[in-house]
């Protein structure tokens, strides 16, 4: 049983080795097979090694299952088959058995009743009308198997012969049976007499079983033997009844040989009478069946002849009988053999049933591994889409956190820049309020500090009440029409006193070009240009710093004209943190001061005037201060242009 | 000493603490500051927070090179740097920050304080 299992084993193994180096050639195009599947058309998503190798374990596993129930089925098979075996063969040798006695019985009962003629009175007396009721009457109690009765003269002439009618008998009374050994044994030994086949005048082969009439004339003498009387049965109808003694299912046949090896009954007639190892049937059995079964078959036989009990199996053509033999004796006299054969068809039939189990269950095994083999792989499938996703949103609120953190630094950048622009102002003023009391004689410079501080915190107030009114739409322009060039040259006018003013050297550059008519909000351009001047002054060098306004007009002749205004200066340039959100509210860095809302409200405004405006530094490398130009365009009025100086082009758009 | 790139602010404390008798060294720009800063120089620094070039805490990092107990209130908006500074340097106490607007006044309380 241990060797079977291991060797179960070692072809599952072999099995799997072969399915893994499948499965991984086949995880090798995995991805694209995959992509080609309407259901992941856009996804491709490769099972991760731990699903591979689970996969792998389940193929495996099932695998072994089939394997092994295959071996178990086939081992099952296989003893299921030899316990039907036995069965059968058990069987034959219980019929064997149980005819041999049926036919003894029989046999000894006919004994009996061939006895009990002998010892008639009638017999004895040759009363011969008597003789034959008696004998008839005799005959019918084992018609069932005898053929006729015979009653023979002390010299061998028939006295009766039961079952005829009065024509036949006188053609057959009187006929001399001498020669028969039924008549001669009798007669010399005084003692029944079981013959061998013979074969009658009538060409019928026969058994026949007699027993001498002997007169006892006293006590001590051996008798005068006065004729025999003989039972004769036809081989044929003693085959036939053991026949019947079968039990059909089994489809065994009956076979009888005598003591000598003739053969008394076969389902083959042409057997009948002939020697079972003579040449006739011995060449007949040859061309059926191969030579080492002819040899087994043959010692079977030579055994049996010996008067013993047995059984064998013989192999012809893939099919195996089996064959018991039992001797048949009468009175203790061994007289014949009976033979039984058994075909193992319930054994076969019952094989087949098992090789269809074993088949349907090894299928049933494969089909319930495929599923789970499907079922894991839509799984592994479906938890890798699942991770996707939940990594898509988990990096969704990763970055929706970032922003909220942002936006929290924000809110405290613009706390701290808020209190400072307000809190700056408010301590000046504070402070010098206090002061002019002390020092009435300061008053002049001290109300300048106070005016100048008091703006500031208006301006505040403006810029604040500005986004608010942008935030709610509520931003109202008055638009007038106007020169822009005129209002940038007053404007840099008033720059340029201011610096000068503050003792500062820092230079402004603008060379008005054309007229640039347009209709838009004069204060809020002042706004925003003012704004994008003090920006560049805030961040050029206090030395030697340059700032440069330029113009320029793009479709002169069209409808749709506009005019790009450029603020160039050499200053720190953007940083690269803020430049993402250089437009937006607050975007300052705390240590360059301000309220970071004034490009917020320049765009806004530029915006709605239906411009544009942005703004980029002068050196791509951010690390070299190349300092930076904001630009920003506003659609013109269509009106002729008049060139004011000789036109020299600037393009730096 | 004191710093502020504010120059209204610096000039209204610089008198306020002129009239009550103190020597007051005022800067709007911290770099200038630290090149007249030496040791034993200055009973007190007041430093602005917010300043370009050099912020407050820089500004106090340097001093501090120069001479080691150099007794500083900074002179802020917010409070919010607080807690910022108080990692770096966990000496420094909460009554060391002077929050804008401050009365003249105050001014000598604050040195009486300190």
């Amino acid at each position: 049983m241990l060797g079977y299992f291991s060797k179960v084993f070692e072809k599952s193994i072999q099995t799997s080795t072969t399915l893994y180096a499948t499965l991984k050639l086949m995880y090798k195009h995995l991805d694209i097979k995959l992509v080609n599947l309407p259901l992941f058309k856009n996804t491709a998503i490769p099972l991760s090694k731990t699903n591979f190798t689970m996969l792998i374990a389940i193929a495996a596993v099932a695998i072994l299952l089939s394997v092994f129930s295959y071996q178990y089925y086939t081992f099952t098979s296989a003893k299921i088959s030899d316990i039907a075996s036995h069965e059968v063969k058990t069987n034959a040798q219980i019929q064997v058995h149980d005819l041999s006695q049926i036919l003894s019985n029989k046999f000894e009962s006919i004994s009996a009743l061939l006895q009990t003629l002998a010892d008639s009175p009638a017999i004895h007396n040759n009363e011969y009308n008597r003789a034959s009721i008696v004998i008839n009457t005799r005959q019918q109690y084992s018609n069932q198997l005898t053929d006729f009765y015979m009653w023979l003269d002390k010299n061998g002439k028939m006295n009766w012969l039961s079952n005829i009618n009065q024509s036949a008998y006188q053609k057959y009374k009187g006929t001399d049976l001498s020669y028969r050994p039924y008549f001669s044994v009798p007669r010399d030994t005084h003692a029944a007499y079981y013959s061998s086949l013979i074969e009658s005048n009538d060409k019928i082969p026969r058994l026949y079983i007699s027993y001498p009439v002997i007169n006892m004339t006293g006590k001590g003498s051996p008798g005068i033997f006065t004729g025999v009387v003989v039972a004769s049965i036809r081989s044929i109808t003693l085959g036939n009844v053991l026949q019947h003694q079968l039990i059909p299912q089994f489809n065994s046949t009956v076979g009888l040989l005598d003591r000598k090896g003739t053969v008394l009954y076969s389902s083959t007639p042409s057997f009948i009478g002939n020697d079972v190892f003579g040449k006739d049937i011995q060449s007949m059995l040859s061309s059926l069946l191969p030579s080492e079964s002819i040899d087994s078959l043959n010692n079977l036989l030579r055994s049996s002849l010996q008067g013993s009990t047995g059984s064998g199996d013989i192999s012809a053509q893939g099919k195996t009988s089996t064959i018991s033999y039992e001797p048949v004796s009468i009175n203790g006299k061994y007289f014949l053999t009976l033979y039984i054969s058994a075909p193992h068809n319930l054994a076969s039939d019952v094989g087949l049933l098992i090789n269809q189990q074993k088949n349907f269950s090894t299928i049933i095994v494969i089909v319930i591994a495929a599923v789970a083999f499907g079922i894991a792989f839509l799984v592994f499938l479906w938890n890798k889409r699942l991770k996707v996703t939940v990594d898509k949103r988990t990096a969704e609120l990763k970055t929706a956190n970032e922003q909220l953190k942002i936006h929290d630094k924000m809110q405290k950048e613009f706390i701290n820049i808020a209190s400072h622009e307000i809190k700056t102002p408010t301590q000046a003023l504070l402070g010098y309020s206090e002061l002019l009391q002390r020092h009435p004689e300061k008053i002049e410079e001290i109300s300048q500090a106070i005016f100048r501080n008091a703006n500031r915190l208006q301006r505040l107030t403006n810029d604040i009440l500005d986004v608010t009114r942008i935030e709610s739409q509520t931003l109202k322009l008055r638009k007038e029409q106007f020169d822009l060039a005129d209002l940038i040259s007053s404007i840099v006018e008033d720059f340029k006193n201011d610096i000068q003013k503050k003792g500062s050297n820092i230079k402004l550059l603008y060379e008005p070009k054309d007229h640039l008519i347009l209709e838009a909000d004069k204060g809020r351009l002042t706004q925003v240009i003012s704004n994008l001047l003090s920006n560049a002054i805030k961040f050029s060098k206090k030395n030697g710093g340059k700032i440069s306004i330029a113009t320029t007009m793009q479709n002169s002749n069209d409808n749709d004209k506009k005019v790009f205004v450029s603020i160039k200066d050499d200053g720190t340039g953007i940083d690269p943190a803020i430049m993402p959100r250089l437009f937006t509210k607050f975007a300052t860095k705390s240590e360059a001061g301000g309220t970071g809302l004034g490009l917020f409200i320049s765009k806004s405004i530029i915006e709605a005037h239906g411009g544009r405006i942005w703004a980029e530094n002068n050196n791509s490398d951010a690390a070299e201060a190349g300092g930076a130009t904001f630009y920003f365009m506003l659609p013109l009025l269509p009106t002729t242009i008049t060139k004011i100086t000789s036109p020299t082009t600037h393009n730096f758009v | 000493m004191i710093v502020d790139d504010e120059s209204d602010i610096i000039l209204s404390i610089k008198i306020g603490l002129e009239d009550n008798g103190f020597e007051v060294d005022a800067f709007s720009e911290p770099l200038l500051a630290l090149s007249h800063f030496k040791a034993n120089s200055h009973a007190l620094v007041i430093l602005d927070i917010k300043m370009p070039d050099m912020n407050g805490f820089e500004l106090y990092r340097e001093m501090r090179k120069i001479d080691e107990k150099i007794k500083v209130f900074f002179f802020t908006a917010t409070e919010i740097y607080y807690e910022d500074l108080k990692e770096i340097f966990p000496t420094i106490d909460k009554g060391q920050f002077i929050i804008k607007p401050l009365a003249i006044e105050d001014l000598e309380n604050f040195d009486l304080e300190a």
